[in-house]
């Protein structure tokens, strides 16, 4: 089991403070949705949890410890990070990019395993990018190089999943398709999962546990239909919405009106 | 947006997404097997070393050569290879070779297809190093030979703790920023040594005019003896940080989350680069472009993964200043042409191609 929070965390780019003071516990084994409203500091949060950034103040913990104690390597051995809008240069196939996912695992020589393989293989399945393996990366739809990035980092094999905005620019089927692979992953492996969503709906849909944020401070937190009430949508996204429960899926959906800040 | 096959004029900008990294490539690179392209390029490499060996005022056969070559041949030609021309040849194989590796570790750690020992003020560095040295302790460097090219690598070194210092922000380096501040310090050490060179002796002057432009003429075994040891210790150091570069090329934030301690590792990098520069411009001088346009055509025979990037980028180096260095001593003999002169050329051309080949 796994465990990570941030205790009093401030994280500031140059002089530009982002996160205030922040104390949050990533609930295990569940999927997390950080929301809140542009420059709310979500995706700042994140680069946090996952030491991508030194913070300010106060500090994260991974199993008890200081993630920025940890070795870099370490660190990614327990934790998979899929910034936004990730990079790759040109010409790589699928299956080399997933195999980037094994670095964290290697030795020093760097020599691939047949239990390194398998994990790439597992990962390309469980996105369903086994027939696409051969392809370049380049030649993919949207939809299909983001889930190529998402099987990269399952086959890191970390029982943490941290993604950043994993359905942006994405058409809607591809959308649930990205959503719908991480569920899966969830049930079958219990990793536990924390995405920042845009989308309050698919975020009340896919996540069991949701962190609202405001300015860089944790406004509300719990299930998403403790989250995911008219007072609540006012205070965080500054909306006149309405709350209705969807008969087929039982999550939160809701409806926004005006804006009433 | 549709895009049906054919409507794609050739040529045109592929579809990749790749943005940030030079500009994308123009053409979707037709990728050849590494391995044969490696085997290709080793032979290429033999070929031009033997015509290379051939080349000059004292024609020899073949036989003549390798007589020669295994210390069994007349004086005279033993003296020729032995002394003048296997010289070159290996010292052009060491140049070419340290540039390329350390081009190609540049652009690795810049994510910069235009990052190259010069543009990140290497060269400039090394430059100033040796004009310093001259200018003001002229009799020292006159009395111990060895003086400037230590001079040239202490100037590389400084002007790279420079060059990472101002690039240094916030507990990191942009890969931007590191080679943005890289051109303004090159252009600013260039003015320096303008300004060091108006208070030389004429004969000193020409002496740093045809060592800035590039010349192996003044080879021979001691500085090769100088050069081999970082060579040896610094490209197999720099071939191993093959899955570093490899990782490092999804970004800073990727290769960190993947295990990679991205500063650490850039600045390792950067620091192999420097100190495999700086002897071959003490040496060869002021070969520009090879370093730059080693790994670039490198890149486009073999892709992108340093595996096979590095040692492909070696043997371009390896053979481009072995043609520029055999050209110029031979095109117009006896004046000879600075390999640096024509690497320059040469590689402007190429780029020249590339650049009208991108219109489609």
């Amino acid at each position: 089991m796994v465990d990570l929070r941030a205790e009093n965390l401030s994280l500031a780019y140059d002089d530009n403070d982002v996160i205030r003071d922040l104390s949050a516990t990533i609930p295990p084994e569940q999927i997390t949705a950080l929301i809140g409203p542009n420059g709310s500091g979500k995706s700042t949060l994140l680069k946090g949890l996952a030491r991508l950034m030194k913070p300010k103040g106060g500090a994260v913990y991974l199993d008890g410890q200081a993630i920025h104690g940890l070795a870099t390597r370490e660190v990614a051995r327990r934790l998979a990070i899929l910034p936004q809008r990730p990079e790759a240069p040109d010409g790589l196939s699928v299956r080399e990019l997933v195999a980037f996912g094994r670095f964290p695992h290697r030795g020093f020589l760097g020599i691939s395993t047949a239990g390194d393989d398998a994990k790439i293989d597992l990962a390309l399945g469980i996105t369903g990018m086994s027939a696409l393996a051969d392809q370049p990366l380049g030649e993919l739809s949207g939809g299909q190089r983001q889930l190529a990035w998402i099987a990269m980092a399952l086959a890191q094999d970390t029982p943490l999943l941290l993604l950043d905005e994993p359905t942006t620019f994405l058409d809607m089927a591809h959308q649930l398709e990205v959503l719908e692979v991480l569920e899966r992953l969830h049930r079958r492996q219990q990793r536990t999962i924390v995405m920042v969503l845009h989308d309050v709906n698919q975020a009340a849909r896919y996540a069991h546990h949701m962190i609202a944020l405001v300015g860089g401070r944790v406004v509300c937190r719990g299930t998403p239909r403790e989250v995911l009430t008219p007072p609540w949508l006012a205070k965080v996204f500054g909306i006149e919405a309405e709350v209705i429960i969807d008969s087929r899926t039982q999550s939160p959906f809701c409806i926004p009106y005006v804006g009433c800040s | 947006m549709m895009r049906e096959k054919g409507t794609v004029p050739i040529g045109a900008k592929h579809p990749s997404g790749r943005s940030g990294k030079g500009g994308p490539s123009p053409f979707p690179a037709r990728r050849l097997r590494p391995v044969a392209v490696l085997v290709l390029l080793t032979l290429v490499l033999l070929a031009t070393a033997i015509v290379s060996l051939d080349l000059g005022s004292v024609q020899l056969s073949p036989r003549q050569i390798l007589a020669a070559l295994a210390g069994q041949g007349e004086t005279q030609h033993e003296l020729v290879i032995l002394q003048l021309r296997l010289p070159r040849l290996v010292l052009s194989i060491l140049i070419g070779v340290g540039l390329a590796v350390s081009g190609v570790i540049l652009q690795g750690i810049t994510r910069n297809d235009l990052a190259s020992p010069d543009t990140v003020g290497v060269n400039a560095g090394s430059g100033l190093g040796m004009m310093f040295l001259l200018v003001v302790y002229p009799t020292a460097v006159a009395q111990s030979p060895l003086l400037l090219p230590l001079g040239a690598v202490a100037g590389a070194m400084a002007m790279t703790a420079l060059v990472f210092a101002l690039a240094y922000r916030q507990g990191s380096v942009l890969p931007s920023r590191l080679l943005l501040v890289g051109i303004a310090v090159g252009f600013g050490a260039q003015a320096a040594m303008l300004l060091f060179s108006l208070r030389m002796s004429f004969s000193m002057y020409s002496y740093v005019v045809t060592w800035m432009s590039g010349t192996l003429a003044a080879g021979d075994w001691t500085s090769i003896l100088l050069l081999l040891p970082c060579s040896l210790l610094l490209v197999p150091l720099a071939f191993s940080r093959t899955r570093v570069l490899n990782v490092m090329s999804l970004g800073d934030y990727l290769a960190a989350g993947l295990g990679v301690s991205v500063d650490r590792q850039r600045l390792l990098l950067l620091g192999v680069a420097t100190m495999l520069t700086a002897p071959c411009v003490a040496i060869g001088g002021h070969i520009g472009f090879l370093g730059l346009a080693a790994p670039h055509l490198a890149r486009r025979m073999v892709g992108a993964n340093h595996g096979v990037l590095f040692p492909a980028a070696a043997l371009c180096g390896a053979i481009l200043l072995l043609v520029a260095d055999s050209l110029g001593r031979h095109l117009f003999a006896p004046v000879e042409i600075p390999a640096g002169v024509l690497v320059g050329i040469l590689g402007g051309i190429y780029f020249l191609y590339l650049l009208a080949r991108t219109k489609g």
